[in-house]
């Protein structure tokens, strides 16, 4: 994740949007990224959320976390992607390379934690991304994702099992 | 094969790997801050609700394009509201309807049948009691407002008279011919119903398109609400922020309605509490079940409102609970609250309530 401010750092209240934007852009476009699975979504999904967040700054700043705040936006929209006349969100994320891939073992496991992420149903991706990259708790997830923290296990070990089964399928592969 | 530390640390690595893909060098802030410009500068400001409801102010709901009267859906998705409109919440769905339309009730399932107790305006949009306009377009609720039913499909024989939305209905999707020019519409938004009935294809549209996921309560609670307050509410810049809940047959305690009223609305009503004797310590009621609440939230302040109160309604804040009274219900019990909230059996001094709460029959 990206790192934050450095040295001293204003109260959340205190923050400007400007402020807090200016550290923030870059992590919530990849939180988004892992989230929606596609640079195009996390791109809509960060800008209408920022845009949002900006119109309500004021009350944003002073009665919550903003990142909070604004990671909830950015999973609400892509879970719900249920909008009438906006185009059908493909359930499977992009799946690229990352550079410099090569057929290093450390490598081709991690790609399969993406293959196996990329398939995974929107919601399910989401505590998956929540748990392991943004190292939220349970209840954390559950609450941003407004479901009960036994769903948010359940994606979460399920998700493992997967992995798992991946794993398990590429050793026999070989 | 790994085990599941292993995994998870795969995991971890694996993400970190594959966010560092994303390219967050695309311009999203200065896109944002161009769009929240371009609002501004088109804005006319004002209040977001019919006339009559003068304390009614939605978060954010205060700017018009000015050019386009029915600005595209696309073009919204969440944005401040066009005049005239109100934001109407149930679960995890809003949806904006005309701000002149009053309250009414939804089909809901009565043993093997679907009633609507019943499908017309009872409740005007400033939460007054209604009678004789059927004429008046209305949101409808799965919530008895009266032992008076009408049977569902068979409501009006010939076609509605009036425009309606139902929120949470227990319908299927699809699209319903009624006759007498009417075509409802039911889809599913964040799992519950959302049913549009009009004759205007273009208002039928302009609401649908307005549905949306909700962020101004919570939209499911895991236990009855109680104070202090433990669910991150948040608040709103000003005034007070209403969030009513009730719960349902299946035990879910589910957000049944929310508005946002001005900083008067919020005085008086915290003016009110701050006189209000308090309850004496350890009196409990025990009649009757709770099944409604009300969460009102000014500045980093929670109050718990028991309509029911297992036979003693009353408020919960900040320095311990006070009887219910008519001074404390009045500023906040308007605009759908009279369709949505019920209050139980009660003693002959709080007959009040049921001037702003459905009683026992409605």
């Amino acid at each position: 994740m990206d790192v934050g401010v450095t040295g001293p750092r204003p109260a959340t209240s205190e923050l400007s949007f400007d402020e807090w934007v200016g550290v923030r852009a870059a992590a919530l476009l990849r939180f988004a990224y892992l989230v929606t699975g596609s640079q195009q979504e996390a791109e809509d999904a960060v800008q209408s959320a920022l845009t949002r967040a900006l119109e309500r700054w004021s009350r944003v700043r002073r009665t919550t976390d903003p990142d909070q705040y604004v990671r909830r936006m950015i999973v609400n929209e892509h879970v719900s992607g249920w909008r009438r006349g906006r185009r059908r969100e493909s359930p499977v994320a992009e799946v690229r390379q990352a550079p410099g891939a090569d057929p290093a073992d450390a490598v081709a496991r991690a790609d399969a934690v993406w293959r196996v992420c990329a398939g995974l149903p929107r919601q399910q991706r989401a505590a998956v991304v929540l748990r392991y990259y943004e190292d939220l708790e349970y209840a954390e997830i559950a609450a941003l994702l407004q479901i009960s923290e036994v769903t948010a296990r359940s994606h979460v070990h399920r998700a493992l099992a997967s992995l798992r089964s991946e794993l398990t399928r590429e050793d026999d592969d070989e | 094969m790994s085990d599941d530390l292993e995994l998870e640390e795969l995991m971890r690595s694996g993400l970190e790997r594959q966010a560092a893909v994303a390219d967050v060098t695309a311009p999203v802030v200065e896109r944002a801050r161009s769009v929240a410009r371009r609002r501004r500068r088109g804005a006319m400001a004002v209040v977001a609700a019919a006339a009559s409801v003068a304390a009614v102010v939605t978060v954010g709901v205060v700017v018009d394009s000015g050019d386009d009267p029915h600005p595209p859906a696309e073009d919204r998705g969440g944005e401040p509201l066009p005049a005239g409109w109100r934001t109407e919440y149930w679960r995890d769905l809003t949806v904006d309807v005309p701000a002149d339309w009053g309250y009414g009730g939804a089909p809901v399932r009565s043993g093997r049948d679907l009633v609507a107790c019943y499908p017309e305006a009872m409740v005007g949009p400033d939460g007054a009691r209604i009678e004789g306009r059927p004429t008046l377009g209305y949101v409808g609720r799965p919530i008895m407002l009266t032992d008076v039913c009408a049977l569902y499909p068979d409501i009006r024989p010939g076609g509605p008279e009036a425009p309606y939305v139902w929120l949470g209905a227990d319908i299927e999707p699809g699209l319903v011919d009624l006759g007498n020019g009417y075509v409802q519409e039911t889809v599913e938004v964040n799992g519950s119903t959302l049913t549009v009935a009009t004759d205007d294809p273009r208002l039928r549209e302009r609401i649908l398109d307005s549905a949306d996921g909700g962020e101004q309560c919570f939209s499911e609670l895991a236990a009855p609400p109680s104070v202090p307050v433990e669910e991150d509410f948040g608040a709103p810049a000003s005034g007070m922020l209403v969030c009513a809940y009730g719960e349902d047959e299946g035990g879910v305690i589910g957000l049944t309605y929310s508005a946002v009223l001005d900083d008067r609305a919020a005085r008086a009503f915290e003016s009110a509490y701050d006189r209000a004797p308090s309850l004496p310590a350890g009196r409990t009621c025990d009649l009757g079940d709770d099944v409604d609440w009300v969460v009102l939230i000014v500045e980093d302040r929670r109050y718990v409102v028991y309509t029911h109160g297992h036979g003693c309604p009353r408020v919960d804040g900040p320095v311990g609970p006070v009887r219910l009274s008519e001074e404390l219900a009045r500023p906040w019990a308007v605009g759908g609250i009279p369709a949505t909230v019920s209050a139980g059996a009660t003693t002959e001094r709080d007959q009040w309530v049921y001037d702003y709460f459905i009683g026992p029959q409605g």
